[in-house]
């Protein structure tokens, strides 16, 4: 049987047969994940294996400096300008194509490339847009109508055009949620207050139980917190890893299943698409930095380094109060491939355990 | 004291249905409420071997309601405006029967899903779209109200206008795909593995399984 790279896990039905009725047996009804590290250790081989394609992280776990240290900010700052010199190296005889959607990792990674010498000579060549949709511009109207539109060429988000389109170069900001902590941590209460992102990850387990009272939930987490690379003691580093562990390999396969291009050879690397915060600079840091168990106590404050570049920019102080908005979800995508798998082969069929 | 009513708004049922002409057998429902003006919905029609009727009059009363047994598939509309009757499908009809209810509500759910694509962005009534409204006149608006210059402002509308049409086209081409293929396939597993292909593709939270109107329990 081929090895999987990318299943959808979207309207995935409990239909027997399914894999998703299979995963349910052994880990409840939660998300059904792409395995990146392959840590699910109870799922058959034989039912699903998966060919990891994420950049394995670089990293180092000796002589770092404390959580709280400015020194980490100093580091991330820096990695702005290493990761845009690389796209433009990239990019070199292409188009770059930015997919913004005004929120904080691609309006980060939007500013490095502005900021960076090369963007005037893109720019003026016609090779360098902007590719968005109006709900884009509601994440952050000063920066759009000030920043944007007066200088850069600005497009509709077509996954398709851009993908099916050889002389161009995507840059995602997918997958920043995902270098400081895990912005889809849940939140609720605990001793009456929402900041618990630097409590020991045992509070989580009630919390799951709730979720899924067959305990199986509870079960993931703790499989999975046993695989870190480091001990995971708080909230923070639990959902972090397992951002690491199962968000990535999804995400990378993104705009290759939203597009028809055919030639999916380039899913593993950064030829086509340029995802900025799995680069290795961000990939290092996210693990060295996880490791020190950094403090945090609510998820917008796991934003804070970001948010703090983009004001250093801008200027504009008030965007540090800037509230998360899902504007992606209005943005127009279809999934045009169900599975991929580890020889670039790929279908479109409903969610049956492949035979 | 006697209160003014009209009896029609009390007791009148309005239903357009698609009917199975060599048995009778109601393959799709649409129930509006009475009066009917102004209803102009696109109805599976465009599935082969099916008449449109209407029933117009009180509220039926066949077996166990007929909603009921329009689930079971025993639901019939003879001639006459104000009839409807129930009779057990006949035998050698049935996976025919069946067949076309799977693809009338197939092609009727993928036109209220991209209905909900439409409304979630902002594409209906959209008076970008309008064409009684020029350019020049939403450029101007856009100058004011953003204090941009007028080639940002014709910038932006010319984005906004490329996103809105590269959205329809999109739903459009999904739509003509479905009504095309559709009434080509010729069993209700094919129908139904479409149909979900689709509802994946589309990305769509809209929860609506052929089961319901094929295996009514």
């Amino acid at each position: 049987m081929k090895k999987l790279q990318f299943f959808n896990t979207f309207n995935t039905s409990y239909t027997p047969g399914s894999f998703r009725d299979y995963y349910k047996t052994i880990y409840g009804t939660g998300p059904c994940p792409v395995d990146r590290f392959n840590l699910l250790k109870d799922i058959d081989p034989q039912q699903l294996e998966f060919n990891n394609i994420v950049p394995a992280p670089v990293y180092s776990l000796k002589n770092l400096p404390q959580g709280s240290s400015e020194e980490w900010r100093e580091r991330y700052f820096s990695l702005f300008e290493q990761v845009a010199t690389d796209v433009y190296n990239k990019a070199q005889g292409k188009k770059i194509a930015v997919m913004y959607s005004g929120g904080i990792d691609s309006t980060s990674a939007l500013i490095a490339l502005m900021k960076h010498p090369k963007f005037k000579y893109f720019l003026d060549s016609g090779n360098f847009v902007v590719s968005m949709a109006t709900t884009s511009i509601r994440e952050y109207p000063k920066f759009f109508y000030e920043r944007i539109l007066p200088t850069i060429p600005i497009i509709p988000a077509d996954y398709n055009a851009l993908m099916c389109d050889p002389s161009v170069l995507v840059v995602t900001g997918d997958s920043g949620d995902y270098v400081i902590g895990n912005t889809d941590t849940p939140v609720f209460f605990y001793e009456g207050s929402t900041d618990i992102l630097y409590r020991p990850k045992e509070i989580l387990w009630p919390y799951l139980n709730s979720i899924d009272k067959t305990g199986k939930f509870v079960h993931f987490f703790k499989e999975i917190c046993k695989r870190a690379p480091f001990e995971i003691y708080s909230v923070n580093q639990a959902y972090w890893w397992i951002g690491q562990a199962f968000v990535h390999q999804g995400e990378m396969h993104y705009p290759f299943v939203w597009s028809n291009i055919q030639d999916l050879k380039e899913v593993a690397t950064f030829n086509k698409v340029y995802r900025w915060f799995l680069s290795q600079p961000f990939m290092t840091f996210s693990f060295e930095y996880a490791s020190v168990n950094p403090y945090y106590t609510d998820f917008n404050s796991v934003r804070r380094f970001p948010k703090e570049y983009i004001v250093n920019y801008s200027g504009d102080k008030e965007y540090m109060n800037k509230i998360k908005i899902f504007s992606q979800r209005q943005l127009y995508r279809e999934i045009r491939k169900t599975r991929v798998y580890e020889d670039g082969s790929w279908e479109f069929t409903l969610d049956k355990i492949p035979t | 004291m006697t209160t003014l009513r009209s009896p029609a708004l009390t007791t009148t049922t309005y239903i357009r249905m698609l009917v199975f002409n060599p048995t009778q057998h109601v393959i799709w429902v649409s129930k509006e409420a009475y009066p009917p003006q102004n209803i102009l919905r696109r109805i599976p029609s465009s599935i082969p071997d099916l008449d449109f009727k209407i029933y117009h009059g009180p509220t039926p009363s066949v077996g166990e309601g007929w909603y009921n047994e329009f689930l079971k598939f025993n639901l019939v509309k003879p001639d006459g405006i104000e009839n409807l009757d129930t009779a057990p499908m006949p035998t050698e009809f049935v996976d025919r029967i069946r067949l076309l209810r799977a693809q009338c509500y197939a092609l009727y759910n993928v036109w209220r899903t991209t209905a909900g694509q439409i409304e979630k962005m902002d594409m209906h009534e959209n008076p970008l779209l309008d064409s009684h409204l020029s350019d020049k006149d939403i450029a101007e608006i856009y100058q004011q109200v953003y204090n941009i210059s007028h080639e940002s402002a014709k910038k932006l509308l010319i984005f906004k206008k490329d996103e809105l049409n590269f959205r329809i086209r999109n739903l459009k081409l999904v739509e003509f795909e479905a009504e095309t293929k559709i009434p080509e396939l010729t069993t209700v597993q094919e129908v139904d593995d479409y149909y979900r292909q689709l509802m994946i593709r589309l990305i769509s939270l809209q929860p609506l399984e052929l089961s319901v109107v094929l295996d009514h329990k």
